[in-house]
């Protein structure tokens, strides 16, 4: 009866060691690309910001922008999708997103946006750095625009009594001031950066889709639109989803036979999935303290 | 003779450990470090060519066994100090057959690499590693007990004391830390 339980052990850790070994050399393999052709599939599924979330309950997944960066160090990567279903968000790091995508194009990797359900403003920016895009019919994309929004709570503070001292070294330091409206000036000085924003937007735009400048200012008063109207307005290049997506950068990329997909999101264990709710709780409650002046590209 | 003193660890530990005080199995012990690592380098592998992934993956085994040289330096030093009597290469190879139900994860590690999304198994695979991890922190203690000539309750406060009193100084510290900040 012992023997048969050492016999029962010893074949279950032989078992176990193997699938060990097989799984660590599958693995290795697998990510060094050995086995197929390969494109990189990213998602952008969420609002595009630059913040760094920090803390104990760390968000375990690589911003956008990292993920981009490890595509384009990657060896194997062929080709490279990204997946938007995003309705934009901040404008720096919109525009360095749409950098990066630049630079990856440049490097001679073909790049194909596919866009799911929302891809406005910073989205779109991003996108329109792309070789290739596709858009379902009904997606809603455009957006062209920059938008600062702030709160004046003056009337709040005066009824519960609430004063706001404010010392600054120039007169628009304290620009964005909740407890007071803006100044002439300050809406001033605020239309102006907005307004240089957004002939950058333009700027890239015209570039990234190989269009005139004077086609795209004529849509960039932040109208959003379908897939479908956007496909008139040269926004995008073909409606399709992700499918077609994969079938374009697989004939930009010249591939032939089969190919494996690539993701840039690292596996997340139970504990992690569980804290990344947690996280994006935590993320929005922070989200309320932001500094008060903000570009953003965003819906 | 190797697969049988594992075997008996996994069954009886008590038997296992006294066999393997008697033994030189060290580069074996380094072994079951290194192959029980697995499944945690397989999560941290990023994408590279096959050089820079064999290079990452030299470096993450080497962090691991100097780890593990350190903790056993550590517990050997303060068996000693409450009256143990085991050697340093004995604490060594004997925590180093203590990550052996660790093996077992093996399967997981497979299925993860198919079936990467099945929260299902995520949960398993959770519960199975709390599980293991639990039998690898008893199988500890029956190693210290057995390797030092000591009594369970001794070892179990070597094994337990160093990383609270290191907890206990880090949690000090951060607490002073935010004091300090605050304050400022």
């Amino acid at each position: 009866m012992i023997l048969n339980g050492k016999k029962i052990v010893a074949t279950l850790f032989g078992l176990s060691l193997l699938a060990l070994v097989f799984a660590f050399g599958y693995a290795v393999i697998n990510q060094a690309a050995l086995l197929d052709d390969t494109i990189g599939l990213i998602y952008v599924d969420d609002v595009i910001t630059g913040q760094r979330r920090a803390g104990l309950f760390e968000s375990p997944q690589p911003a956008f922008l990292t993920q981009l960066r490890s595509a384009k160090q990657d060896p194997a990567i062929r080709a490279l999708v990204i997946r938007i279903n995003s309705p934009g968000g901040s404008s720096g790091t919109s525009q360095e997103l749409y950098q990066t995508v630049r630079s990856i194009r440049d490097s001679g990797i073909p790049v194909v946006v596919s866009m799911a359900d929302i891809a406005t403003s910073g989205g779109y920016y991003l996108a329109s750095a792309a070789d290739y895009i596709f858009a379902n019919g009904s997606t809603m994309t455009g957006s062209i625009g920059v938008i600062m929004q702030l709160t004046n709570y003056q009337e709040l503070y005066d009824k519960i009594g609430i004063q706001v001292e404010t010392i600054k070294s120039g007169q628009f330091k304290d620009v964005g001031n909740p407890s007071r409206s803006l100044t002439g000036l300050e809406e001033q000085l605020l239309t102006e950066v907005i307004i240089d924003a957004w002939d950058q937007f333009v700027a890239d735009v015209a570039t990234g889709r190989n269009l005139p400048r004077d086609t795209v200012e004529q849509i960039a008063d932040g109208r959003i639109m379908t897939g479908r109207q956007a496909l008139e307005h040269q926004l995008i290049d073909e409606l399709g989803g992700l499918e077609e997506a994969f079938a374009k950068a697989k004939e930009l990329a010249g591939i032939t036979g089969n190919y494996s997909v690539r993701t840039y999101q690292r596996r997340l264990s139970l504990l992690e999935r569980v804290l990344s709710n947690y996280t994006a709780l935590m993320n929005n409650l922070a989200d309320l303290y932001q500094f008060p002046v903000q570009l953003k590209y965003q819906l | 003779m190797i697969f049988d003193l594992i075997v008996a660890v996994i069954i009886s530990p008590i038997n296992g450990f006294n066999q393997l005080r008697k033994k030189k199995t060290t580069l074996v012990a380094t072994g079951v470090i290194l192959v029980a690592n697995i499944p945690n380098l397989i999560n941290d592998l990023t994408t590279g060519s096959v050089a820079s992934l064999l290079t990452r993956v030299l470096v993450a085994s080497f962090g691991t066994l100097v780890g593990t040289i350190l903790v056993s330096f550590l517990i050997n030093i303060i068996s000693r100090l409450l009256g143990g009597q085991g050697t340093f290469p004995q604490t060594y190879q004997a925590l180093g057959f203590t990550a052996v139900p660790l093996i077992f994860l093996g399967p997981f590690a497979f299925l993860q690499l198919f079936f990467p999304d099945v929260l299902l198994l995520s949960f398993m695979q959770a519960m199975i590693s709390l599980v293991l991890l639990v039998w690898t922190a008893v199988l500890c203690v029956i190693s210290i007990s057995i390797t030092h000539s000591i009594s369970s309750i001794k070892a179990f406060l070597i094994l337990v004391l160093p990383p609270l009193f290191l907890v206990s100084i880090g949690f000090g510290l951060i607490v002073a830390l935010r004091i300090l900040i605050a304050t400022l």
